[in-house]
């Protein structure tokens, strides 16, 4: 029985119709082989849209369905729902793109309606053959990993478990607490960053359904839709956990020392040592690379003096597994290295300054308890912020990153409260958009900072005049006065810009997620789902997916939560149907789809004179080993060479199609003349 | 280089035949059309560059340039004719219509790189010793490299681009010393000196001010435009005359003294301040007693 075929063309508003003669398209589509119905209409997502299709597929007893609109990404659900609920397979549902494949990027308007006529002429040759296929549906495991212990990870994972579900929270550091706990204060509220952190690390450490794992790494990640295992490295912090009770007194007699990471490098930390202060969880762990003992075989100090005899200096690495049901990935960002930028004297001129840096210096805690002074022990008597530290720059990252603008105010504002200093601010554009943001502008700005409007072009040490000797010169064209300017100062503090983690690409490759051209983590939408990816079971949240500043981050988080929390208490979870599916006559065991596959759902079940076969719960498909196998063994659902060489097929018979019709029309014509005369 | 920067060129000649570096000047070369038409055309800069890495091409040799302004402008055009986009098709289009065609294959260096990396430091350093004229050995000098801007930015694949070290390699292989300054890649004004002097004779100043800061009794330049430049800032000028002039050399006349090639034949007599050569055979005599003694 030839299939019954209905067409619906969308207007899309003018976004389609626009470019596109939705009615001639449809009007060819209608003298398309097996189409019964052909309609166009201006929003066919819209309910009246939907229920023409509804009542088609009843009427008309369709058998499959074209929509030409949008693409799949946009609306495929949409319409699968529609035909699902008139009962009709909603794998036998196509959408042919004629918005942003045709419409948007196609200038001429008959060039555009001659392109939609093609693509849902090649869609109507592949929907003839496209089977019904049937979802599955899954339970769900009742917990969730978190990835990442600052403070977006530290919110997702509160929440999280606050709903009642698991937590798995895993930290690479032997801490939580992330960027926000080296902070001094947070903008534009001026609250002690340390003093709103805290309390919510504290409560992670003693939440009843968290498992916080400190100094640990996620290796690898298998299994399906809301049935994931988590394969977690518990690095060998050569103290064992259980047995410490964080006293400090292994960190107190300690003879080796170190550069504190915590506090950029600029202070003192022993080898075995807790982050900061209020670490959670307040365990220490022993550097290798700084330990007496493990460089000379002598010391043990920690050891002789651990009352709980909690050292553990033949510890290894462990390995753990934990079943899970979403992942919220929340692993942050690193600080712009301003080494990369030679011209601004970083890590050549003492007294340039990262952004961290300054956040440790002017912390009561930090290396210099809160002093701000020259690495000559002076006061300063001028002090220079550079904006846009490697942001907003071709040669290193071309975003903006959105915080730096905020903090570099917070900075100036601090060394108003913590020098005497005049305070110089360089900036590119001021960017103040936030609750209170602008207004915290205008209070630094009545606080008497200066403010240049230039991008700088260097920092340095050359002497043109006496007032410069001594002093580093920052040299930036003022684009209000239209002059060069030349400002001796005696410190600079750079406003570095956020970046991705420089291990991100691993990251996203272990968890299957897409990363963009500057390496942040890609949400399914930007604008509708901008804490989805494209698997339904992970979340992102925070600096990981682009920089934000704390109140974006925490809503993130809190919003990736309630992502996890809805799948989880739903119970369960749809399998996408679309699979491959081996033939394994063809099949030689050659083996290539099992070292393509990106789920690891291909394996010859452990007999290696067996064809290979696949895991339907594991397999997404994607169709990389049908794409990928020699033999053209392996097929994937929905994308097999019948259907897409039928798809080609319908791209070019269109032309024969149409010219055919037109013949016929002629030879009717002619046939109708002659009998009335 | 035939005519403002002759001294260069005849020094560029004599340090390569020393060296055993057969250079072959290209027939029938013509301007690159420097900074000044790429500002009127870009097709027709780019294609006026292009047209010598054609004529190059054929000959399969690396294309060496004592000039920067040159390097620069023929590796922008042979980056436009690799990217192979509609800048490629035009110059394409350009050069056919002069019955020229370009594949992008011609290899455009430096002369200081090349120096630097294909010489190397250990070959000059066995010219400089194996020498028997050794009047002009600059050891025990201080030696200020001035790359100017051209040749580290915004093309640099092989220096860091605010902090070059080849001129130093170079410098060391001499046994002289590095004179270290903040303003070694820094702009000398280039042609700003023709049209707004004020303004690029206060630049070229500030680069001669800071090398002196730097102790330099010597300023090398990559340059023949900045050695221009940085003589004429000092010309008839009392904050650089007697005994604070400070010579500036080319790349090759420095190396040239060094391997003990006379100063006439390195062209130095065409220098714009009066006795160079000179000036530095006295700088070296007081030197000389501190070198030995010490």
């Amino acid at each position: 029985m030839a299939p019954r075929i209905g067409v619906y063309v969308c207007h899309c508003g003018s976004n389609i119709a626009g470019k596109v003669d939705v009615k001639a398209v449809a009007e060819t589509a209608r003298n398309l082989p097996n189409v019964v119905v052909s309609r166009d209409y201006q929003f066919m997502c819209s309910e009246p849209g939907q229920e023409l299709i509804r009542q088609d597929i009843r009427e008309k007893d369709l058998d499959a369905v074209v929509v030409a609109a949008c693409s799949p990404l946009m609306h495929e659900k949409t319409f699968r729902g529609t035909c699902s609920s008139a009962g009709l397979n909603h794998y036998r549902m196509q959408m042919a793109n004629i918005r942003e494949h045709c419409s948007w990027v196609t200038e001429d308007p008959a060039a555009a309606t001659e392109k939609a006529k093609f693509i849902i002429a090649g869609t109507l040759g592949k929907v003839r053959y496209l089977r019904p296929l049937a979802e599955r549906e899954v339970p769900v495991v009742q917990s969730v990993l978190v990835v990442g212990g600052g403070i977006s990870g530290i919110q997702a994972a509160l929440q999280c478990a606050d709903a009642g579900y698991k937590v798995y929270l895993v930290e690479r550091k032997q801490s939580i607490g992330g960027h926000m706990a080296m902070l001094d204060k947070t903008f534009p509220t001026l609250d002690c960053s340390a003093c709103i952190l805290t309390p919510k690390m504290v409560a992670v450490g003693q939440h009843p359904n968290i498992k916080l794992l400190s100094y640990s790494e996620v290796e690898g990640i298998s299994g399906y839709a809301g049935n994931m295992k988590a394969k977690i490295r518990h690095k060998a912090a050569y103290v064992d956990f259980e047995k410490c009770n964080g006293c400090g007194i292994c960190q107190e007699k300690c003879p080796a020392k170190a550069p504190n990471e915590f506090e950029q490098g600029r202070g003192q930390r022993k080898a075995i040592y807790t982050l900061f202060p209020q670490a959670v969880p307040n365990k220490p762990v022993i550097d290798k690379a700084s330990c007496t003992y493990f460089k000379n075989g002598k010391c043990r100090a920690c050891e002789k003096l651990c009352k709980r005899s909690a050292i553990d200096f033949e510890q290894q690495d462990r390995i753990e597994e934990v079943d899970v049901g979403a992942i919220i990935l929340a692993t942050g960002h690193q600080v712009f290295d301003a080494a990369r930028m030679p011209q601004y004297g970083y890590g050549k001129y003492p007294d340039v300054y990262s952004s961290l840096e300054f956040e440790r210096m002017v912390n009561a805690s930090g290396f210099s308890q809160g002093k701000v002074r020259t690495s000559q022990g002076k006061e300063p008597e001028a002090i220079a912020i550079i904006h846009c530290t490697g942001s907003r720059d071709q040669r290193y990252n071309a975003y903006c990153s959105e915080v730096c603008c905020m903090y570099s105010l917070k900075f100036a504002h601090l060394l108003h409260e913590h020098s005497h200093a005049k305070i110089y601010n360089f900036y590119i554009d001021m960017r103040c958009a936030g609750k209170g943001y602008e207004e915290f502008y205008d209070r630094l700005l009545n606080e008497g900072v200066r403010f240049v409007r230039g991008k700088v072009a260097g920092v340095t040490r050359e002497v043109r005049d006496e007032a410069e000797r001594g002093k580093l010169v920052v040299q930036a064209e003022d684009t209000l006065t239209g002059m060069i300017r030349r400002i001796p100062v005696d410190m600079v503090i750079l406003a570095n810009g956020l970046e991705a983690q420089k291990d991100s690409g691993d990251v996203g490759r272990l968890f299957g997620i897409s990363r963009n051209k500057a390496g942040f983590f890609i949400e399914q939408h930007p604008k509708l789902n901008p804490f989805g990816t494209s698997n339904n079971c992970i979340f992102i949240a925070g600096t990981c997916a682009g920089p934000k500043d704390i109140p974006q981050t925490v809503s993130q988080a809190s919003a990736a939560a309630s992502g996890a929390i809805t799948l989880l208490s739903r119970g369960t979870a749809l399998l996408e149907a679309v699979g491959a599916h081996v033939n394994s006559d063809f099949c030689s065991k050659c083996l290539t789809c099992v070292s393509i596959c990106p789920y690891q759902a291909i394996s010859t079940n452990g007999d290696p004179d067996a064809a290979v076969s696949v895991d339907e719960t594991l397999c997404h498909g994607c169709g990389t080993c049908a794409a990928g196998c020699p033999a053209g063994a392996i097929e994937a659902d929905n994308f097999n060479d019948e259907q897409i060489l039928h798809e080609i097929e319908g791209l070019f018979s269109w032309t024969r199609a149409i010219e055919k019709k037109a013949e016929d029309r002629e030879l009717a014509g002619a046939g109708s003349g002659s009998t009335t005369t | 280089m035939k005519g403002t920067s002759r001294g260069y060129e005849e020094s560029v000649t004599a340090v390569f035949s020393r060296l055993g570096v057969a250079l072959e000047e290209m027939e029938d070369w013509s301007c690159c059309g420097s900074t000044s038409v790429i500002a009127v055309n870009k097709v027709l800069a780019m294609a006026l560059a292009a047209r010598n890495l054609a004529l190059a091409e054929p000959t399969g040799l690396q294309l060496v340039t004592p000039c920067p302004s040159c390097w620069l402008e023929l590796t922008k055009a042979n980056n436009a004719v690799r990217d192979g986009g509609k800048l490629a098709e035009k110059i394409k289009e350009s050069l056919a219509a002069g019955g020229l065609t370009y594949n992008g294959t011609t290899v455009v260096r430096h002369i200081v790189e090349f120096l630097a990396n294909e010489v190397g430091a250990e070959t000059i350093k066995a010219h400089v010793n194996n020498q028997k004229y050794v009047g002009n050995s600059l050891s025990g000098l201080r030696i200020a490299p001035y790359y100017g801007c051209q040749i580290v930015r915004p093309y640099s694949d092989t220096e860091e681009i605010y902090n070059p070290q080849n001129m130093e390699k170079l410098i060391e292989a001499l046994g002289a010393e590095v004179a270290q300054f903040d303003l070694k890649t820094a702009c000398c004004s280039g042609a700003l000196m023709a049209t707004r002097k004020n303004v690029g004779l206060d630049m070229s100043k500030q680069i001669l001010k800071n090398t002196k800061e730097a102790k330099a009794d010597i300023v090398v330049s990559a340059c023949p435009l900045c050695q221009l430049n940085l003589e004429l800032a000092q010309f008839g000028n009392s904050e650089f005359s007697g005994k604070n002039e400070i010579p500036v050399l080319s790349i090759t006349q420095m190396l040239g003294l060094a391997m003990g090639i006379s100063p006439r034949e390195l062209g130095l007599s065409r220098s714009i301040l009066p006795g160079v050569a000179k000036t530095i055979t006295n700088m070296q005599k007081q030197k000389a007693p501190a070198t030995i003694g010490g």
